[in-house]
C-alpha cells in the first residue's frame, strides 16, 4: 500500500537514549476533596481587586539606598559592594503589610511597583526621567512615578552615569561596525537589547534552602572561608589572588543572607506592632502568626507549609531586589513544597482549604512582580508592547522524580485548582506530561485549560525536557529535575541563572529572505544590510533563490559571530556579582564563585543563545516562489518583486496564486519538508560554532508576541503576506490562518521538525470551551496530547477562548479587565495588549473540537 | 424512480473492463465536500470524517446545505469579503453583484465555473466539492492513525448521503479496515440496499438517522418517502455492525410525543441493545444558506428547551433504551 505513511519514521529523531519512567503514584490523589476547595476566597478576591485597581509604578527606593551604600564603599571588592548595597536597601527601604496579607514582603511598597536597575543603564534612566510619563507602545500601560521617586532616581542615575560597569560593552556594541549592528537592530533582525550584562531567570536549590535555612548557608560559607585560610596558612603568609577573591565573595554571600534575615525580622516587628493596634481578634491572630513565621524563616529551616511558602518568597523577591531583570524561575514548586504540605495535611495541622488560601496568597505575591526593562533605543519601549506587566514567573508541575518515578502529587492538583480559580496572568504554569502521570493530574490540567482560559497550564513533554538537558551534559538525576524558565527555556532550576544578557543574535528568517529578494537591500531602513546574492530576476532555477537565502543566512551568522567575539570577553568581565542569587545555586558556595564568574554546576547551560524566528513565512514564501513563478509560471520574478515593492497593490491575482500555494502546518509533505530543512540547517549552522570557553551555543526559538512586533519592519512576502502585518507566531506554529486542517494536522507538521537542540519550539492552539465540557471531550483532548508527545512534540499550549469573547473584549475593555490571554509562551491581561496583538490572537485559526 | 430499487453507482461508469477489482477500487473517485480531521462527534474517539457531496433528501433543517447537490457549487463567505469587486469583473455571466456587506450570486446565471474564485483575495469565495480517489483519501486518513490508536477512533463517512457513492465508500472502508482502522457510516438510510450491503461488509458502526416516522410528514419535510429508510434500518440491524440510531429533534416535526413514541416502537423491534442519540435542532447552518444564496428554510424556528430535550430522553429511557444527547 503505497499511501501508508510511517508516522513514526517522520517523528522527531531521538539522539539520546529514551528516559524510562516508573509508574508509581504514591497514594491516590483525593481529587474529589480538591475539587471542593476554593482558592479564590473573599480574602483573595479583595486582594485581586486591589491589584486590578492599581497601576504600574516606578519605585525609587532601591536606587536610592543602593547608591547610598555605593558612595560609602568606594574601593572595596565589587562583590562586597553589591552585597552591602543589597543589605542597605533591605535595612532601610519602606516596608508594609497590606490588609488581608498572610504572606508578606514585596519588591517595592507598591502593589505594582517596578525597581529600575539604576546601576545598569543610568543614561537610559535619565532620558526617561525627563519625560512626563512613560507611555508604552500600546498606549494602555502608563507607568507613573511620584516626584519623590523621580528625585531618588535622578540622584542615583547621576552618580552612576559615568561609572556604570556596563559602559564598556554598551559603547562597544553601539560602535560596532560603524553602527551597522545598531541599524540591524532597527530593522528588527539582529536586534538585541542593549548589550549590557544583566541577569535573568534566577533559579534556586529550594530543597537545600528548606533543609538548611539561610543560617545553614552562612555556616557553609564560613566553613569554606576557614578551610581556605587554614590551607593558605599552611602554604605561606599570603593569600593567593584566587583565595582572596573567594573569601571576599563568600563574605559577600554572608552579608547578603544576613541582610535578608534582618529584613524578615523587620517584617516580624512590624507585624507585632500592627497586631497590637488591631481591633479585630481574627486579624490580630493572623498578624501574630506572620510575626512568628518571619522570626523563624528564612533564617531557620521551615517547619510548616506556611513557613516554606514564606521562605520561598523571601528568596524570590530578594532575587528581584538584587536585580534579576525579569523571569522568576520558580522551578518545581509541587516537588519541593510537597514534604511540607503532606506532613501538615497528614498531621492535621492544616486543611486543604487553608492550604488553598495560602496558595491564593502566593498567586497575589507573584502578581506583584512588575518588570522594568530597557530594550532597544531610548524612548522606544517596544518591549512593553510585547509583554506588558509580565515578569515571566514560571512554575513547573508534574513530571518525574529524580529517581524516575511519576512525580504527580496532590499539591500539583491543588495548585491547578487554585490557578483556575484565581485566574491571574502570572505565574506561567508548565505541566510536564508523560504517559504514566497520575490520571487525576491529567484531568486537572485539562480542566484548568478550560476554566482558566488563558492557556494555563502549558503542556511539555517530560521525556524531551530530560533529554535536552542530557544532551547538554547534565547528569541523569539532575536532568530529570528540569523545569521551565522564563518564556520557554528548558533548564535546571537548582543551578541556573541566565547571566549576562546572553544572546548572540535575534534572527528573523523572513527578513533574510527579504534581503535575498532585493539583493541585500533592507526594505525598512533602505540600507544594504544583507550581502549581495544576485538579482533574483536573473535566476533561472528556483534553487538559486533558495541558495540566495542560505547565503544571506550564513553571512548573517558569520557577521553576528564576529561581533560577538569582539564583545564576549568584556561581557564576562563587566558582569555584576550576584552573591545573594548565587548563594542558592548548587556548587557556588562550595566553589566560592559567583554564578556570573563560572560558579554553578552546569556552565554549559549558561552559554549564549542564538534566537531564530520567522521560519514559517520564509519557508512558505520560498515554496510559493517555486510553485507560482518557476513551476506554474503565473508571473515572472520581476512581477513578483514589483508586487512586493507595491505591497501587492495591483497584483491581486498573483497574490492569490501565492496564497493558494501549499503552506506549512497542514501535514503536507512538500511545505513541511522545506520548513524542516530551513529549521534544521539554521540549527546545524549555529551548533557548529563554539564560544570563547569552548561551549556550544544554546538555541531559543520562542515567540512571545515577537511576530507582530518584528512583522512591522518586514516588507511584503511572497507567501501573500502584506507589509507590516504579523509574522508566523512562535517558532513552530503554522502561520495564522494557514493551518486549515485542524489540530492533528498542525501537530503532525510541528512534530516533523527536528527540535533536539532547541529550547522552545512552541505550538499554540485555540479551542472553544464547549469542546472540553464533557468527559468524552476531555478524553479526546487527552488522547490528542498523548499522541502529540508520542510523536515527538515538545510543547503545546491551548487557548480555550471563543473569538466572540475576544472581539467583545476589544470594544469593551472596561468590562474585561480580568480577561487573561496568552500570547506565545506568556500570559497578559487582554486589555493591556495593543490592538495589533489582539487582532493577531483573534485571527489565529480557531480549532474547533 | 423506484425508491426501493435505487441503484446509484455513477462512479463506476466508464471504468475499463480489463481492470482488476482492486485496481478499479483504487481508481474510484468520490465527490467530497470536506475531509475533517480531528472530528470528535461522529463516532468514538478522534476520527477523520469524510463528507460526501450529494443527498437524495432535502430536509428543511439541514445544517450542511452545501452537501445536498452532487455538483460542485460556488459559495461565498461575506464575513471575509472586502468589497473589492474583482469577482464582479471576472464573471463573464454577470452573475455576481456587491451588496455592501458581501456579494449576491444570481444562481440562475451562475454555472459554477469558478472564475471568480481565482480573483478573490480574502478567500471569501470558494468552490465546494472535490473529486478524490480512494488512494488520495486514504493517504490523508492514515496521517492521523496514531491519534486514532490512542483514542480508539477511526474513520467516518458522512454527508450528504454516503450511500449515493456506495462503491467508493465500500472501497474506502475496505482499505481502512485493512489498515486496522475503525469505520463508521453516518447515513440517512436512503440508498440502494445492494450498495448498503456492500458498505456494511467493511463497517464497524452505523449511525443511522431516523427522522420522522409518519411517511406523509417525512415526505413533506425531507422531500422523500421513508419506506426505503425503514427497510434499510432492518438490514443494518441484521448485520454484524454496531448500530446507533440518531434522532434529530426538530421542533414541531420530530420532537412530538407521537413521533418519539413511534420511533421507540420501531427501534425496539430492530434488535436489542440499540443506543439512541438525540440531536437537538441548532441553527449553526443558517449562515451557510446565505453563502449559497438560499433562504433559511427553518425561518425563525427556535431550538428546543433543555426541559423538552430531557423529556424526550426520558421517553426513550422509559422504554428501556440507552439514550444520549449529542450536540
Ligand atoms: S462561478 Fe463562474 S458563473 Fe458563477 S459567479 Fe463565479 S464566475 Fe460567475
Ligand atoms: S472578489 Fe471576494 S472580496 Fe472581492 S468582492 Fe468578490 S467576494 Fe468580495
Amino acid at each position: 500500500m503505497s499511501a501508508v505513511i510511517d508516522d513514526l519514521a517522520t517523528a522527531t529523531p531521538i539522539n539520546v537514549r529514551m528516559t524510562k519512567i516508573i509508574a508509581a503514584v504514591l497514594g491516590k490523589i483525593p481529587l474529589a476533596e480538591i475539587n471542593k476547595v476554593n482558592g479564590f476566597t473573599e480574602r483573595i478576591q479583595r486582594m485581586k481587586q486591589r491589584y486590578l485597581a492599581s497601576r504600574p509604578t516606578i519605585c525609587g527606593q532601591r536606587a536610592r539606598y543602593w547608591t547610598e551604600s555605593y558612595r560609602a564603599t568606594e574601593g572595596e571588592h565589587p562583590a562586597k559592594r553589591r552585597a552591602k548595597a543589597f543589605a542597605n536597601v533591605l535595612a532601610k527601604r519602606n516596608i508594609l503589610i497590606r490588609d488581608d496579607e498572610i504572606l508578606v514582603g514585596a519588591p517595592t511598597p507598591h502593589i505594582r511597583g517596578a525597581n529600575p536597575s539604576v546601576e545598569q543603564l543610568p543614561i537610559h534612566l535619565l532620558a526617561l526621567l525627563d519625560k512626563v510619563e512613560v507611555t508604552a507602545g500600546s498606549e494602555v500601560t502608563v507607568t507613573q512615578f511620584s516626584d519623590e521617586d523621580r528625585q531618588y532616581l535622578r540622584e542615583a542615575a547621576e552618580y552612576w552615569k559615568d561609572k556604570y560597569p556596563a559602559k564598556r560593552s554598551f559603547e562597544t556594541e553601539n560602535a560596532l561596525d560603524g553602527g551597522k549592528m545598531h541599524l540591524m537592530g532597527e530593522a528588527r533582525n539582529a536586534l538585541r537589547p542593549p548589550l549590557t550584562p544583566q541577569l535573568f531567570t534566577p533559579g534556586a536549590d529550594m530543597d537545600k534552602v528548606f533543609a538548611l535555612g539561610f543560617k545553614g548557608h552562612i555556616k557553609q560559607a564560613r566553613e569554606h572561608i576557614d578551610v581556605i585560610r587554614t590551607r593558605s596558612k599552611a602554604s605561606g603568609p599570603y593569600l593567593s589572588h584566587e583565595d582572596s577573591e573567594k573569601i571576599e565573595w563568600l563574605e559577600a554571600v554572608i552579608i547578603s543572607l544576613e541582610g535578608m534575615i534582618h529584613h524578615a525580622h523587620r517584617y516580624a516587628t512590624l507585624a507585632r506592632a500592627a497586631a497590637k493596634m488591631e481591633k479585630d481578634p481574627r486579624r490580630q491572630k493572623e498578624l501574630l502568626k506572620v510575626a512568628e513565621v518571619c522570626e523563624w524563616v528564612p533564617e531557620n529551616p521551615p517547619r510548616s507549609f506556611h513557613e516554606a511558602l514564606q521562605t520561598y518568597w523571601f528568596v524570590a523577591f530578594g532575587q528581584e531586589i538584587e536585580k534579576a531583570t525579569t523571569n522568576a524561575f520558580v522551578g518545581r514548586f509541587d516537588q519541593y513544597l510537597w514534604p511540607f504540605y503532606s506532613k501538615d495535611i497528614n498531621e492535621g495541622r492544616i486543611t486543604r482549604q487553608e492550604a488553598a488560601e495560602l496558595l491564593g496568597c502566593m498567586f497575589m505575591k507573584w502578581l506583584e512582580f512588575e518588570p522594568f526593562m530597557f530594550l532597544g533605543q531610548v524612548g522606544k519601549r517596544d518591549h512593553q508592547e510585547i509583554s506588558p506587566s509580565n515578569y515571566y514567573a514560571n512554575v513547573t508541575l508534574g513530571g518525574t522524580t529524580r529517581d524516575g518515578k511519576d512525580a504527580s502529587n496532590e499539591l500539583s492538583c491543588l495548585f491547578l485548582q487554585v490557578a483556575k480559580q484565581v485566574k491571574t496572568h502570572q505565574p506561567h504554569v508548565s505541566l510536564r506530561y508523560h504517559r504514566l502521570m497520575a490520571p487525576e493530574l491529567l484531568e486537572k490540567g485539562i480542566e484548568c485549560n478550560r476554566d482558566h482560559g488563558g492557556g494555563i497550564p502549558a503542556w511539555f513533554s517530560d521525556r524531551m525536557g530530560t533529554e535536552y538537558l542530557l544532551d547538554r551534559g547534565v547528569k541523569w538525576d539532575d536532568a530529570r529535575d528540569w523545569a521551565m524558565a522564563g518564556c520557554i527555556n528548558t533548564s535546571y532550576p537548582k543551578s541556573f541563572a541566565w547571566v549576562r544578557n546572553a544572546v548572540v543574535s535575534f534572527c528573523n528568517h523572513s527578513k533574510l529572505l527579504e534581503w535575498a529578494l532585493f539583493n541585500g537591500m533592507d526594505t525598512w531602513t533602505n540600507k544594504k544590510l544583507g550581502i549581495e546574492t544576485g538579482d533574483p530576476r536573473t535566476f533561472t532555477r528556483w534553487e538559486q533563490m533558495l541558495e540566495a537565502y542560505e547565503k544571506q543566512r550564513d553571512a548573517f551568522y558569520e557577521y553576528t559571530m564576529k561581533n560577538f567575539r569582539a564583545y564576549e570577553k568584556s561581557y564576562y568581565e563587566d558582569a555584576f556579582y550576584f552573591p545573594y542569587i548565587s548563594a542558592f545555586l548548587q556548587d557556588c558556595i562550595a566553589d566560592g564563585k559567583d554564578v556570573t564568574r563560572f560558579g554553578g554546576r552546569y556552565q554549559q547551560l549558561e552559554a549564549f543563545s542564538f534566537v531564530d524566528r520567522g521560519f514559517q513565512d520564509a519557508s512558505d514564501s520560498l515554496l510559493a516562489i517555486k510553485k507560482v513563478i518557476f513551476e506554474d509560471k503565473k508571473g515572472t520574478m520581476a512581477d513578483l518583486l514589483d508586487a512586493l515593492k507595491n505591497n501587492w497593490e495591483g497584483y491581486e491575482g498573483l497574490r492569490q496564486a501565492c496564497i493558494a500555494a501549499p503552506k506549512y502546518g497542514n501535514d503536507e509533505d512538500e511545505p513541511d519538508a522545506l520548513m524542516c530543512k530551513l529549521y534544521k540547517d539554521a540549527t546545524d549552522k549555529c551548533q557548529s560554532y563554539r564560544d570563547g570557553y569552548g561551549r556550544r551555543f544554546t538555541m531559543f526559538r520562542q515567540g512571545a508576541a515577537w511576530s507582530s512586533w518584528a512583522g512591522k519592519t518586514t516588507g511584503a512576502l511572497p507567501n501573500g503576506r502584506k507589509s507590516g502585518t504579523h509574522l508566523g507566531d512562535a517558532s513552530a506554529s503554522p502561520v495564522q490562518g494557514c493551518d486549515v486542517k485542524g489540530p492533528t494536522a498542525a501537530m503532525n507538521s510541528v512534530c516533523k521538525l527536528d527540535s533536539t537542540f532547541i529550547e522552545g519550539p512552541l505550538l499554540n492552539m485555540k479551542f472553544s470551551p464547549a469542546s472540553l465540557r464533557t468527559k468524552g471531550g476531555q478524553q479526546k483532548f487527552a488522547s490528542l496530547l498523548d499522541t502529540y508527545f508520542e510523536k515527538g512534540g515538545f510543547q503545546v499550549q491551548f487557548n480555550v477562548l471563543d473569538t466572540e469573547t475576544l472581539k467583545l473584549a476589544q470594544t469593551q475593555p472596561e468590562n474585561h479587565r480580568d480577561l487573561v490571554v496568552r500570547v506565545a509562551g506568556y500570559s497578559a491581561f487582554w486589555v493591556e495588549l495593543s490592538p495589533v496583538v489582539q487582532d493577531e490572537i483573534i485571527s489565529r485559526t480557531e480549532q474547533c473540537m | 424512480m423506484n425508491d426501493c430499487e435505487l441503484d446509484l453507482d455513477p462512479a463506476l461508469d466508464g471504468l475499463d473492463e480489463t481492470l482488476t477489482d482492486d485496481e478499479a477500487a483504487q481508481l474510484l473517485t468520490g465527490r467530497i465536500f470536506n475531509i475533517q480531521r480531528f472530528s470528535t462527534e461522529d463516532g468514538p474517539g478522534i476520527r477523520t470524517t469524510v463528507f460526501l457531496k450529494g443527498c437524495p433528501l432535502t430536509c428543511l433543517w439541514c445544517s450542511n446545505p452545501e452537501s445536498q447537490q452532487t455538483r460542485r457549487q460556488l459559495a461565498h463567505n461575506d464575513a471575509l469579503c472586502d468589497q473589492c469587486g474583482h469577482c464582479v469583473t471576472a464573471c463573464s455571466k454577470q452573475a455576481i453583484e456587491l451588496t455592501g456587506t458581501g456579494v449576491r450570486v444570481n444562481r440562475d446565471l451562475c454555472d459554477n465555473c469558478g472564475d471568480c474564485v481565482e480573483v478573490c483575495g480574502p478567500r471569501a469565495l470558494r468552490m465546494i466539492g472535490d473529486d478524490k480517489t480512494v488512494d488520495e483519501v486514504i493517504e490523508e486518513v492514515l496521517r492521523d492513525r496514531l491519534y486514532y490508536r490512542s483514542s480508539q477512533g477511526g474513520v467516518t463517512c458522512s454527508g450528504g448521503e454516503p450511500l449515493m457513492q456506495a462503491p467508493f465508500v465500500a472501497a474506502l472502508f475496505e482499505r481502512c479496515q485493512e489498515a486496522g482502522l475503525h469505520t463508521t457510516l453516518d447515513t440517512t438510510g436512503h440508498g440502494s440496499t445492494k450498495g448498503l450491503k456492500a458498505v456494511l461488509k467493511h463497517t464497524n458502526l452505523v449511525l443511522f438517522d431516523l427522522k420522522v416516522m409518519d411517511d406523509t410528514l417525512h415526505r413533506k419535510t425531507t422531500g422523500i418517502t421513508n419506506r426505503q429508510i425503514l427497510r434499510n434500518a432492518r438490514v443494518v440491524a441484521d448485520s454484524p455492525a454496531q448500530m446507533i440510531v440518531r434522532v434529530p429533534l426538530i421542533p414541531g416535526v420530530s420532537d412530538t410525543d407521537a413521533n418519539v413514541t413511534a420511533t421507540v416502537q420501531f427501534v425496539q423491534q430492530l434488535r436489542p441493545g440499540i443506543v439512541v442519540n438525540v440531536l437537538p435542532y441548532h441553527r449553526y447552518g443558517m449562515n451557510k444558506y446565505n453563502m449559497l444564496d438560499r433562504a433559511y428554510p427553518m425561518g425563525e424556528a427556535q431550538p428546543l428547551t433543555h426541559e423538552r430535550v430531557a423529556q424526550v430522553v426520558g421517553m426513550f429511557e422509559a422504554a428501556g433504551l440507552d439514550c444520549e444527547i449529542v450536540t
